[in-house]
């Protein structure tokens, strides 16, 4: 059972997709079930992995610590190449699987209202899933590319056919930046498999955490320009998901375009892969590049320039879920600046911060949602006094934003202020310059439930209706969560804090 | 000099004497029948032609060893073996493709069939021939009958444009083939090729050498669509009937990528070229020359097929820049490269043939196969657009596609002489890493005109339309393709079963 666990999440939404096409189109609401339920049981699966998951036990013998032995899975695919169908986990994968998990079942509540294409949508939104599961999960260079690109496909329909009015527009620029990415990432892989082939280590060729160990571009003490080339192509292809700056025009467009639903696994989901590629392999493959001390300080200053520019758009913003989209850029900043430093508070930070916008983001794209369902608007100067009019909606909207501000308590701010431990003893000059982010975001929020909910009811607003049930279903979940690993954070860091410990002893 | 003809010179070749016997049948199949039953007649004897031909080739392959019968003039390896199995299979498909769809008018369609299959023979030959002589004749044999079949579509401007256009550009390069071969024999004093090639190897003037092999592969370089020669591509891609079209860009381009594999590698010419005398300037020069042309055609095909709204000239277009990515293979001198290359004709010649069905499809309906004619065809025919779908990933190299493992490949043998070369000379080195750098850059802009027409079909709203009428024996081949297409990612299916 434990050596299929890893398999059968990643393939499970795909018997969801057989079935669904067996649907007829007309029966929507059988359509809408199977997909949740297929989601539910992803959740449940995914739940009791990490049940299963012990962060103590002994690691497989790799540079990566705590490979979990029971559910690793091996199985060869192309012999010739010695490419393997191999799946594993560690702290940081089992915790993004839990959070895809998670928001894939909710989100599910939220992609309720569609009416063009229920099954079409369906279908791809199970393929989606598929492909992040297979992200996180895999262990082979090559598996991971073609779960990479997998799941690019299913999103270029999902904002394309169901987004708002710039959707082709904003589906192509997606798909061609990500795309962009990841050649780049391609790239590296060829070198590896090269390298090692002349090494005489064709067997370890895609094997990620052997290539972890053996570094085969190494060449200490000195660090050549190919090893610094490779590493930026591996950075530049993943900082494009993330979105690093100036990556991230893609981003805005994107999420905004995108459905309500997809824009909650964009923004909940597909930015982590970002950050999980430069955890997994850019700077594991590359240690030597990313401890110079020129490559640190870059990659921290990107970080705070993120968090800076992102706040600052967010402010500009009038439409409410550019706003947020913006507010992602921000966030994201957090978790770069966290890795770049290369410490254990940083590390932690930046995971816990990846999770932690995988709630709250996920979250208000949901609130912004709702509103736009009921005002077919997102203008932040047309609405104003929602919260009398919709008070368990503003309740919610309440934890969400506190949750995206870093109150304490709430799940953002552990993340912050773990990073901000870690930045410090590196270096005080950017924790102050990164501090200013903090009030750029209190700004910003504050501005927005200002502008949204406070103040008297509008006539226009009159008709608006409080949450539905798949509303509630969707968000209090998120909310409960919120709090819950606001107040006892170790639920996550212990999990996390072998791995990330593993990640930091490789640059010592 | 053996004088005499053995027979069993005769066995390898019995895949041609079978497509000859075709020819002649199909031929008097055409005489009685009547115009209405030609097409399907004349086509399923040409799918019987290539079957049988295709069988006799695995039939021959086991246990096999290189064979130089006649007198050297042919050279049979496993090479040539894998290439002719290739061409008659695709050939086979489109065989299949015309009895689909009509595109001809109601003609009698022996003439076209025969031409097809008198081209496959040609392109068949041409992969064994060890004779500058048979070389040539091997490769008019090829090009003649496509001339007059791009211009099969009788009292249609477009399509005799493009068989005009075609000849008058292929019959100018092709006698600057014959030029240049006439230095081979002048300098090399025998026509077998191997020899003459091992002779020039030994030339000390590079410059000279460099000069005779750019004339000698003029009429592949412009069959290939190889910038410069690339104006004639998308003219005669669009005029030529789609099923012709097809066959100019799966089996005759692989026939000319085998050719040229044909003239540089059996020989040490390439070999010397690349490594005995590296450091020479011609040699580094050769290979320079290569990237320029690789890395020209594909960028500019790909930059010219950005704003095209005719999915069948796009297709041209996309020719173009696949023969930029093929032309990588040959700054590489290695097995793998050359399994590499043959994977890639295949994934390209699936993806590329389902391709042309659609197209053909549409042509049949609408007269035209210009981008506002996909409207809406998203909600009529999904699966066709799934099927299209997977092709154009398939073309553009994305997973889960055997497109994409073509691609994987292909870099792969380049990387490998980058990552080879890098240490002894870092300046050649660096343009390897920067031409894949450069390869994977143009596949990325390749998806935007890809997704041209899937964008259309599905992401654009239109008023109902009616249902395009596919049959059920285009459904399933499309289908069978597709899945093919899927399949093929595991690309250990082909490259451990071919030993060259």
């Amino acid at each position: 059972m434990e050596k299929l666990l890893l398999s059968l999440i990643v393939f499970l939404p795909i018997f969801g997709v057989a079935i669904i096409l067996f649907l007829p189109a007309a029966r929507l609401q059988l359509i809408r079930a199977t997909a949740t339920i297929t989601c539910a049981l992803v959740l449940a699966l995914s739940v009791y992995l990490v049940y299963i998951f012990d962060p103590h036990a002994a690691n497989t013998g790799t540079a990566l610590g705590g490979f979990n032995k029971a559910t690793l899975i091996e199985l060869p695919w192309i012999k010739s190449f010695h490419i393997y169908y191999r799946l594993g986990i560690d702290g940081l994968a089992v915790s993004l699987v839990f959070l895809t998990a998670l928001l894939s079942f909710l989100a599910c509540f939220i992609a309720f209202p569609i009416k063009l294409q229920v099954k079409a949508f369906f279908v791809l939104y199970l393929l989606l899933v598929t492909g992040m599961m297979g992200v996180f999960m895999s262990l082979d260079f090559f598996l991971f590319y073609v779960f990479w690109e997998v799941m690019l496909l299913p999103m270029y329909f999902l904002i394309g056919i169901w987004g708002g009015e710039r959707r082709a527009y904003a589906a192509i620029k997606f798909f061609i930046y990500t795309l962009l990415g990841s050649v780049l990432i391609l790239v590296v892989i060829l070198a590896y498999y090269f390298k090692m082939s002349a090494l005489g280590l064709n067997e370890y060729a895609f094997n990620i955490p052997e290539l972890i160990m053996r570094r085969p571009f190494d060449e200490h003490p000195t660090v050549g320009w190919l090893q610094i080339v490779l590493f930026f192509c591996l950075f530049i292809g993943f900082a494009i998901k993330i979105p690093v700056f100036p990556f991230h025009t893609w981003l805005p467009d994107a999420h905004v375009e995108a459905p309500t639903a997809i824009s909650v696994i964009l923004a909940g989901v597909l930015l982590k892969m970002g950050g999980y590629g430069i955890l997994r392999i850019n700077y594991p493959l590359l240690p030597e590049v990313a401890s110079l001390s020129w490559v640190m300080y870059f990659m921290a200053l990107l970080g705070v320039i993120n968090i800076i520019y992102g706040a600052f758009c967010a402010l500009g913003q009038t439409d409410f879920k550019r706003l947020v989209a913006y507010s992602s850029v921000s966030h994201m900043g957090y978790a770069l600046l966290g890795i770049a430093v290369l410490s254990n508070e940083g590390v932690n930070g930046a995971v816990f911060q990846m999770f932690a916008h995988g709630i709250s983001s996920a979250m208000m794209f949901m609130i912004v949602g709702v509103l736009y369902e009921r005002a077919h608007h997102r203008d932040l100067n047309r609405f104003g006094g929602i919260a009398r009019q919709m008070p368990n909606y503003f309740a919610l909207a309440v934890v969400a934003f506190f949750s995206s501000l870093g109150l304490p308590a709430l799940i953002g701010f552990i993340g912050e202020i773990l990073v901000f431990l870690g930045v410090y003893r590196y270096s005080a000059e950017l924790t102050g310059i990164a501090l200013i982010g903090l009030l750029l975001t209190a700004s910003y929020i504050l501005l927005t439930m200002q502008r949204v909910y406070l103040g008297d009811p509008k006539e226009a607003h009159n008709s608006y209706r409080d949450c539905t049930v798949w509303e509630y279903c969707a968000l209090v979940p998120l909310a409960l969560s919120s709090i819950v690993f606001g107040c006892f954070p170790g639920l996550l860091l212990d999990l996390v804090k072998n791995s990330s410990a593993a990640f930091v002893k490789l640059f010592s | 000099m053996n004088e005499s003809i053995s027979y069993l010179d005769l066995l390898p070749l019995a895949p041609e004497i079978v497509a000859t016997c075709g020819i002649m049948v199909v031929l008097f199949a055409d005489f009685f029948t009547s115009t209405k039953n030609s097409r399907l007649v004349c086509a399923a004897f040409g799918v019987i032609t290539n079957v049988l031909a295709a069988g006799i080739i695995t039939a021959l392959l086991v246990g096999h060893s290189v064979l130089y019968p006649f007198s050297e003039i042919l050279i049979v390896d496993a090479f040539a073996f894998y290439m002719r199995l290739f061409f008659y299979s695709a050939s086979a498909v489109i065989f299949l493709l015309i009895m689909a769809t009509n595109e001809f008018g109601p003609v009698k369609h022996g003439e076209i069939v025969s031409l097809i299959l008198g081209a496959t023979l040609g392109a068949s030959i041409l992969v064994m021939a060890n004779n500058l002589l048979i070389y040539i004749f091997a490769l008019e044999t090829l090009s003649i009958c496509s001339y007059v079949l791009a211009s099969a579509k009788k009292f249609n401007r477009a399509s005799a444009e493009a068989g005009m256009k075609y000849f008058l550009y292929g019959a100018l390069t092709t006698a600057m083939t014959v030029y240049g071969f006439s230095y081979i024999y002048g300098l090399s004093k025998t026509l077998n090729i191997e020899r003459s090639m091992e002779l020039l190897a030994n030339y000390d003037s590079g410059a000279l050498l460099v000069v005779v092999l750019l004339l000698s592969t003029a009429a592949i370089l412009f069959k290939l669509a190889i910038a410069p020669f690339h104006f004639w591509c998308p003219d005669v891609y669009q005029g030529s009937p789609t099923p012709i079209t097809a066959f100019l860009a799966v089996v005759s381009k692989a026939a000319i990528f085998a050719a040229l594999f044909r003239l540089l590698l059996p020989a040490s010419l390439f070999m010397f070229i690349l490594g005995k005398v590296y450091g020479q300037v011609s040699s580094e020069l050769f290979v320079y020359l290569l990237f320029l042309l690789a890395g020209v055609t594909m960028t500019l095909a790909n930059i010219s097929a950005l704003k095209q709204n005719d999915f069948k000239r796009l297709l041209g277009y996309s020719a173009i820049a696949h023969a930029g990515y093929m032309l990588l293979a040959f700054s590489v001198l290695h097995v793998m490269a050359i399994k590499s290359l043959m994977f890639y004709f295949l994934v390209y010649g699936i993806a590329n043939i389902g391709a042309f069905w659609i197209c053909s499809l549409m042509i049949a309906r609408y007269g035209h196969a210009h981008l506002s004619a996909w409207r809406g065809l998203g909600k009529t025919n999904p699966t066709l657009v799934i099927c299209l779908f997977i092709f154009l990933l398939s073309l553009i190299g994305l997973p889960p596609t055997a497109g994409f493992s073509g691609k994987f490949l292909l870099f792969s043998a380049v990387m490998n002489q980058a990552l080879a070369i890098l240490y002894k000379d870092s300046v050649l080195g660096i343009s390897y890493l920067l031409l894949i750098l450069l390869a994977v850059l143009n596949s990325v802009i390749s998806l935007v005109y890809y997704i041209k027409p899937i964008k259309v079909a599905v992401l654009e709203e239109s008023d109902p339309v009616e249902k395009l009428p596919v049959s059920k024996f285009s459904s399933a081949c499309l289908i069978v393709l597709a899945v093919l297409s899927l399949l093929l990612i595991d690309f250990d299916l082909v490259i451990a079963n071919i030993k060259l």
